[in-house]
């Protein structure tokens, strides 16, 4: 019943940012006539505005910090640290890197968005093929070789930065703080995000298994192994999407899990779809924001998410953690 | 009638040769008790049982079926394990944490029933946990983990019930209440018990097994009358001993 009013909540939660989100812009739109737009009755300049800039956008938004905070949520229970983000095992570093590469080379469109997925995907088996070694991978050799892997991009990217002429360097700033400017709508994605949250749904009483420890999940039935590489393949596609889609925004895929594990969601066939509704609507609104706080002037998204998320997830700590005082 | 039996089976952890060529036969209703000094590798022993860690050679069967023929969650339906350690990077409520123990009675999309529910109820009464349902894992104390992580086995309720060290961090009446459980275990509901312990008096008492690992992958097992002989048990622990008789059976003490 709990389960039921939180999931309407969320859901309330992301109609709202996004109606907000379509809603603002330089142009002032009332609901009346985002109403009209969504009925199909509404001037050109209108339905232009609200329906081919803000929508694709919007939707961009959603879906990427729903991928986000899907992929974080599967990251921590895979690496069995709360602290684990979407980024930690390099994929994002993959991503930035081919995305540089291509900017560098004065690419842009679909070769963009190709060469970030492409340095994702590369970047997802090389910590894939390395943790496995000649050995049984565990998660934490999984965690050591992603994290230094992620530590060599770092290194290219700044490579790429100090070599790029300068012109080129403020979108490769930007793609690196997570930027939507460039979004389509994404069909695509969405329809990935979907297929995602379905799939992490059905292994999502063995995730809660996770949690207990390898050897307590192995020993109630859980076919460890199996299970690892389907979380890892999951939540990294996911990311390489999302990155693809908008940079890589920072901090969604680590408190989006996090504050509803502080709220005391920890069953993760309710927090799965909690954390992709929450993850959508912080995002769209942390974008709504980047694209109106200093209009004209537009600010890279990865800003606000943190600007919006720091104190959120700060307060719900501090109230957390009297909490636990009270309970011991 | 359920049997768990290791053939000609050999283990070893790191350097650490724990049995060759054992062969071992544990029975419904058995309560077999593993002796062995520190770093015997009564642990190991207790996981290759259960398939949680490689046999070197030989195999182990569960009702006739090899274990690596089986998968897991056929597995956890006939053999459940009390482990040592524990993870509390993701704390949780304590009825939640027992009723993890059903997962492997559940299909992959089934939701926990009602019946669910009250298993894993009943087991926190059995462990006596009632009354801490909500309270948080990483709120507990190590006796109360201890029984905790037995409620969730009550739960998972397996034919075979393997236990490393059941009786560890608990005080002196919970050990006794436990180990009560275990014997009801292995004589009312037929259930076959194994256990790795250290205390020998608390062992004669509650086990009708056992099996002494002395290390080399050297072993002995039998009844109490075979193998608990003061020669056997001042081998195995590289201690001196000594025994007193009382009505209630042997008491041993170190010297």
């Amino acid at each position: 019943m709990r389960s039921l009013f939180l999931l309407a909540g969320l859901a309330l939660l992301s109609a709202g940012s996004l109606a907000i989100s379509l809603l603002s812009g330089s142009i002032d739109t009332d609901l009346d006539s985002l109403l009209t737009v969504l009925a199909g009755s509404s001037d050109e300049l209108s339905r232009q505005i609200v329906m081919e800039l803000r929508w694709p956008r919007t939707a961009a938004a959603f879906v990427t910090g729903a991928m986000l905070a899907l992929a974080g949520a599967l990251m921590q229970v895979l690496l069995r640290n709360p602290l684990a983000d979407p980024y930690v095992l390099g994929i994002s570093g993959g991503a930035a890197t081919g995305a540089l590469l291509s900017m560098l080379l004065g690419l842009g469109g679909w070769w963009l968005q190709g060469s970030a997925f492409t340095g994702a995907l590369l970047s997802m088996l090389l910590v894939f093929g390395l943790a496995h070694g000649s050995g049984a991978w565990s998660s934490h050799r999984l965690l050591l070789t992603g994290v230094v892997v992620a530590a060599g991009w770092g290194a290219v990217i700044a490579f790429l930065l100090a070599i790029s002429p300068e012109r080129g360097l403020r979108g490769m700033l930007f793609w690196l703080m997570g930027d939507l400017s460039r979004a389509t709508l994404p069909v695509f994605a969405a329809a990935v995000l979907a297929a995602g949250l379905v799939m992490a749904l059905a292994i999502g009483r063995s995730l809660n298994l996770m949690t207990r420890g390898e050897l307590a999940a192995q020993s109630l039935g859980v076919p460890v192994q199996t299970l690892r590489t389907v979380i890892y393949l999951l939540a990294s596609l996911l990311t390489a999407f999302a990155v693809t889609l908008a940079g890589s925004v920072g901090f969604v895929g680590l408190i989006v899990p996090h504050l509803l594990r502080l709220a005391g969601v920890r069953d993760h066939r309710l927090l799965l779809p909690a954390a992709v509704l929450l993850g959508g609507s912080l995002l769209v609104t942390a974008d709504m924001l980047a694209r109106t706080v200093l209009a004209p002037q537009q600010l890279p998204v990865g800003i606000l998410t943190a600007l919006v998320g720091v104190p959120l997830f700060l307060v719900l700590l501090y109230y957390s953690r009297n909490q636990a005082g009270n309970r011991t | 009638m359920t049997t768990l039996c290791a053939e000609q089976l050999s283990v070893t952890i790191g350097p650490v040769q724990v049995c060759t060529a054992l062969e071992l036969e544990i029975q419904s209703g058995e309560r077999w008790c593993i002796l062995g000094r520190n770093g015997a590798g009564k642990t190991t022993l207790l996981h290759t049982l259960c398939g949680l860690h490689p046999a070197d050679a030989g195999q182990v069967l569960l009702n006739g079926h090899t274990l690596s023929s089986l998968p897991r969650r056929a597995i956890a339906r006939g053999i459940g394990v009390l482990l040592q350690d524990h993870d509390n990077a993701f704390p949780a409520s304590v009825l939640e944490t027992a009723l993890v123990g059903r997962h492997p009675w559940l299909g992959a999309l089934q939701w926990e029933s009602d019946n669910d529910w009250a298993r894993a109820r009943e087991a926190l009464q059995e462990t006596g946990l009632s009354g801490m349902e909500s309270r948080m894992t990483d709120t507990l104390s190590g006796g109360e983990q201890r029984r905790l992580d037995l409620a969730t086995l009550l739960t998972q309720n397996p034919e075979v019930f393997l236990l490393d060290e059941p009786t560890n961090h608990l005080d002196l009446h919970h050990q006794v209440r436990v180990l009560d459980l275990l014997q009801r275990l292995a004589g009312e509901y037929r259930r076959a018990v194994c256990m790795s312990l250290h205390d020998i008096n608390m062992a004669v008492r509650y086990c009708n097994r056992f099996l002494l690992l002395f290390g080399e992958g050297e072993s002995a097992q039998g009844d109490s009358a075979t193998v608990l002989t003061p020669a056997n048990l001042e081998r195995l622990y590289g201690h001196e001993l000594r025994f007193i008789d009382t009505p209630d059976g042997p008491v041993w003490l170190p010297k």
